[in-house]
């Protein structure tokens, strides 16, 4: 009997290595799709139809969203290990089935149907950990190419029966971690970051498909901490006025590790040389509400996430 | 009721009786050449006269799988010799879908000769053909209005304007294995007019005019560069002996060949200079332009 709907459970997505076999990805939460076919109109002296449509850059963008459990992230899935520099030109896989609506599981379903996007290419991250709910991570693709089929997939991983699966707030490893000075001593009720690789397509003459789509380096990567106020920030600002003389605001380096409720440490976010360049108090208003310092800083070029087998 | 105004669906142009396709804009120039001639004892002009009155034409067009090319297939040498072009411009009701519709006016420039041709290939957006002709007949009417009447319809279900992958093959012997993302040929003939006494305007029969020889063709073509070791196909140095040469290449011959249409020819070509940019620290990629000079040797070969 056809599908009335889809739902959670009918559809699934892998992610890979363009060439290699996707592997589903555990804990997703949601999928889009978008297919734009970017049309554009032709007219021609003496007639006023339009002469032709032509298609320009049909493009496909695919985005995944995640709890982290513990498996591995999207971006290990996606373009295998490495820093964002030294994976910029892998190509990707992505793999997204529907199946059944009448079965608990996709791989029990008869009939499927499937989209294949290969190549694609990881397009954007965001990193999402807050003291209320999931640690999520979400993923972006972007590519040209975008194929029908039958194909299933393996089911999901099950959770754990005897302890956590999903990482939540307990699960930053701050001992493993690397804070930057500003928020060590805080409470951190928040951490989020970004990064937007912008990529843009190459093409030649003779060619309709583009041939590579690059990273547009520099790269900015946007770190965020939030931290309950305890007090106001220490941050002054006293700008020298003799010769010679600047303000300077020193670099650090980051890194995030997080573990999971058995205290295997699961992932790590590394941060070279990271800028604070704003810090935000808000909050505390005749609402009741705590205040908060927001601690935002800016990496370039070098992030690496690493999933901790 | 008469036109309002005349926009893209009510003009139309037919070359040599063949309706162009895929054209974008035009402009016809009519020059006058007036002069006048003031005398002794008077403020007023003595007279004003009329030398030969020219006409230019110039067109746009977008290349496609009707008419890939409007300028005519033949050698160099017989396109320098050609000054018998005929255009005609009809202009048709403002309220009408289609310039042959109805009662359309036409105006026919005769005995043309093309000043100027010029392609622009990119991997962004259409392939281009702009055509400048010039002359020294403008008719009303005089024009066979059937050629109109076939203008290409509107295109269904397959592409016909050319894009980028419509290139199939080239030839430029100097430039590395880079990728090629943009071509420009610019030519101008440089159509010189031969006055004769006793002919108040100048005769438009073709033997009266002549190219500036040599006629020179520009061709650009720009590269991204992917670390290749002819980088930009320039090297040379000197080693100080007397007659010694730089071993700089001199002649090539250039091609371009269109998917299942012409091929764009440069003979005779001199690699100017080329020009290494890019890939600073705005993340943009390093391209490396090639820059020729062809002498006498443009032509379209093999085309539709």
């Amino acid at each position: 009997m056809a599908n009335k709907r889809v739902f959670y459970a009918s559809q699934a997505v892998a992610v890979g290595l363009s060439g290699a076999n996707a592997t589903t990805v555990t804990g997703a939460q949601s999928v889009t799709m978008n297919t734009n076919f970017n049309i554009e109109q032709v007219f021609q002296l003496g007639r006023l139809a339009v002469y032709d449509n032509v298609v320009g850059d049909p493009t496909v963008e695919v985005t995944i969203n995640k709890v982290l459990d513990g498996g591995s992230l999207l971006y290990t899935l996606a373009v295998g290990s490495g820093s964002i520099v030294n994976t910029a030109n892998k190509l990707s896989k992505v793999v997204f089935v529907v199946g059944d609506d009448t079965k608990e599981k996709i791989s029990e379903s008869s009939g499927t149907t499937s989209i294949t996007c290969e190549p694609i290419y990881l397009n954007s991250l965001s990193y999402n950990f807050s003291v209320d709910g999931d640690f999520t991570e979400e993923a972006s693709f972007i590519g040209l190419s975008k194929v029908a089929g039958s194909s299933n997939l393996s089911d999901p991983g099950e959770g754990f029966d005897d302890r956590q699966t999903v990482l939540r707030r307990q699960n930053l490893n701050t001992g493993g971690s690397t804070l930057p000075k500003a928020v060590a001593s805080g409470n951190i009720s928040s951490i989020s970051f970004s990064a937007d690789f912008g990529r843009e397509s190459m093409y030649k003459l003779g060619q309709f498909k583009e041939f590579h789509r690059y990273v547009n380096f520099p790269l900015e990567i946007s770190l965020d901490f939030e931290v309950i106020a305890d007090s106001l920030d220490s941050y002054d600002i006293n700008i020298p006025d003799s010769s010679c003389s600047g303000l300077n605001l020193g670099k650090e380096d980051i890194t995030l590790e997080f573990c999971d409720s058995s205290g295997d440490a699961k992932y790590k976010f590394e941060f070279k040389d990271a800028t604070l360049t704003s810090v935000a108090f808000n909050g505390g208003d005749t609402g009741g509400g705590n205040a908060s310092l927001t601690y935002s800083y800016t990496v370039y070029n070098s992030f690496e996430p690493i999933t901790i087998d | 009721m008469g036109n309002k105004r005349v926009f893209y669906a009510c003009q139309g142009l037919a070359l040599n009786s063949e309706p162009l396709a895929g054209v974008q804009t035009l402009s016809v120039n009519t020059n006058n050449q007036t002069y006048f001639v003031d005398e002794f004892g008077s403020y007023d002009i003595h007279e004003i006269y009329s030398d030969t009155p020219a006409v230019s034409i110039s067109f746009d067009r977008i290349m496609n799988t009707d008419m890939p090319f409007a300028y005519p297939e033949m050698s160099f040498q017989d396109a320098i010799k050609k000054h018998d072009h005929e255009l005609c411009l009809f202009i048709g009701d403002d309220t009408e879908e289609f310039v042959g519709s109805g009662n359309p006016l036409m105006v026919s420039f005769k005995y043309l000769s093309i000043e100027s041709v010029s392609y622009n290939l990119d991997i962004d957006g259409n392939f281009n053909e702009s055509i400048e002709l010039i002359g020294y007949h403008k008719e009303y009417g005089g024009c066979d209005s059937s050629g109109i009447l076939s203008l290409p319809k509107v295109q269904e279900n397959t592409q016909s304007v050319y894009k980028r992958q419509y290139i199939s093959s080239w030839s430029v012997p100097s430039m590395g294995s880079g990728e090629l993302i943009n071509l420009t040929i610019d030519t101008r003939f440089g159509i010189n007019t031969v006055q004769e006494f006793a002919a108040p305007h100048n005769r438009f029969e073709k033997k009266y005019r002549y190219p500036t020889l040599p006629i020179v063709t520009t061709v650009s073509a720009t590269t991204i560069y992917q670390k290749d070791t002819n980088i930009d196909g320039l090297f040379f140095y000197t080693s100080g002996e007397q007659c010694a040469t730089t071993g700089i290449t001199t002649k090539e011959n250039l091609s371009f060949t269109l998917c299942n249409s012409g091929t764009i020819c440069c003979d005779n070509c001199i690699l100017k200079d080329t020009s290494y940019t890019g890939g600073g620290t705005g993340g943009d990629n390093v391209t490396i332009t090639y820059n020729y000079e062809c002498y006498n040797g443009f032509y379209i070969s093999g085309s539709q």
